[in-house]
């Protein structure tokens, strides 16, 4: 019984972790696009995905802010850095989103792996 | 204190690969007196933290979590169409606080032209005022949303005097 529980615990530990997996993954195959990424604090910034990891930081690179005027200190910002914790949105282009693929990969986690 | 090597497996990759990229090999190799403050100046970066200040300085070391350490940091605060940058030293960022760590192009202009430069006391002084007006809209947000409860809860004090079934 013991045993089982702690089995438990540990299939929703891989399964949280997978999760993760997955929108890593997900973002890695999105390295390349163009993205606009909204923050916590309402700053939304378009650029060209360049890398991201475990944590979904993301690096930006060619970067511009939406509302230009609101944040001037933003305009000599090329290439940036955004903690992933601060992420609200990530807004991605039409053609960088497989609707089949992703209901597959996301009951196969359901089904826990 | 250690600095952390871009080897380290640790790291946030994106973060160690950008810095590996702009900073330690650069400003290792580099005799910095030939460069003059061109090759520091084009290092500087501006770090957005989450209550809203910004910081601008030289990235000298980081870890997983954002912490990171600034030199020669100043900030940047801006009243409208003023700024103005207050030196600050040597600063040590709890990775939490950060929101985004941005590269600054020095081709690019660093501020729309109609902003002027101002300075310590100037910023001071208009920044007071819009600090209370702020503030004030604020209070006033706060005292309208306990209005718009304290009426909710009269109205369902109402709604189950009526007894509606």
């Amino acid at each position: 019984m013991y045993i089982a529980a702690e089995q438990s615990q540990k299939d929703i530990h891989n399964a949280e972790r997978l999760e993760i997996m997955l929108f890593f993954s997900y973002f890695k195959d999105l390295v390349g696009k163009e993205v606009t990424v909204e923050l916590k604090n309402d700053l939304a910034i378009r650029g060209t995905l360049h890398s991201v990891d475990q944590y979904l930081n993301i690096k930006l690179e060619n970067t511009r802010v939406v509302d230009q005027d609101k944040y001037p200190h933003m305009l000599s910002v090329r290439n940036c850095f955004i903690r992933g914790s601060v992420v609200r949105y990530v807004q991605l282009p039409p053609e960088g989103v497989d609707v089949d693929l992703l209901h597959d990969a996301t009951r196969r986690e359901a089904r826990g792996g | 204190m250690s600095w952390a090597g871009p080897e380290d497996v640790y790291l946030s990759t994106s973060l160690a690969s950008y810095l590996d990229r702009s900073f330690f090999f650069q400003l290792k190799s580099v005799d910095i007196s030939h460069h003059g403050l061109n090759v520091l100046a084009s290092e500087k970066l501006l770090v957005l933290l989450r209550d809203g200040r910004k910081l601008m300085g030289i990235l000298r070391s980081f870890d997983q979590f954002a912490n990171a350490v600034l030199e020669g940091a100043c900030e940047r605060v801006i009243v409208g169409d003023l700024y103005c940058d207050i030196h600050l030293g040597l600063y040590v960022i709890r990775g939490e606080n950060v929101v985004l760590i941005g590269e600054l192009d020095l081709e690019r202009e660093e501020l729309p032209p109609h902003m002027t430069r101002v300075s310590e006391a100037e910023i001071k002084r208009v920044w007071k005022p819009a600090l209370w007006l702020a503030f004030d809209i604020m209070g006033k947000a706060q005292k309208a949303e306990r209005e718009a409860t304290d009426l909710k809860g009269t109205m369902r004090k109402r709604m189950e005097f009526l007894d509606l079934d």
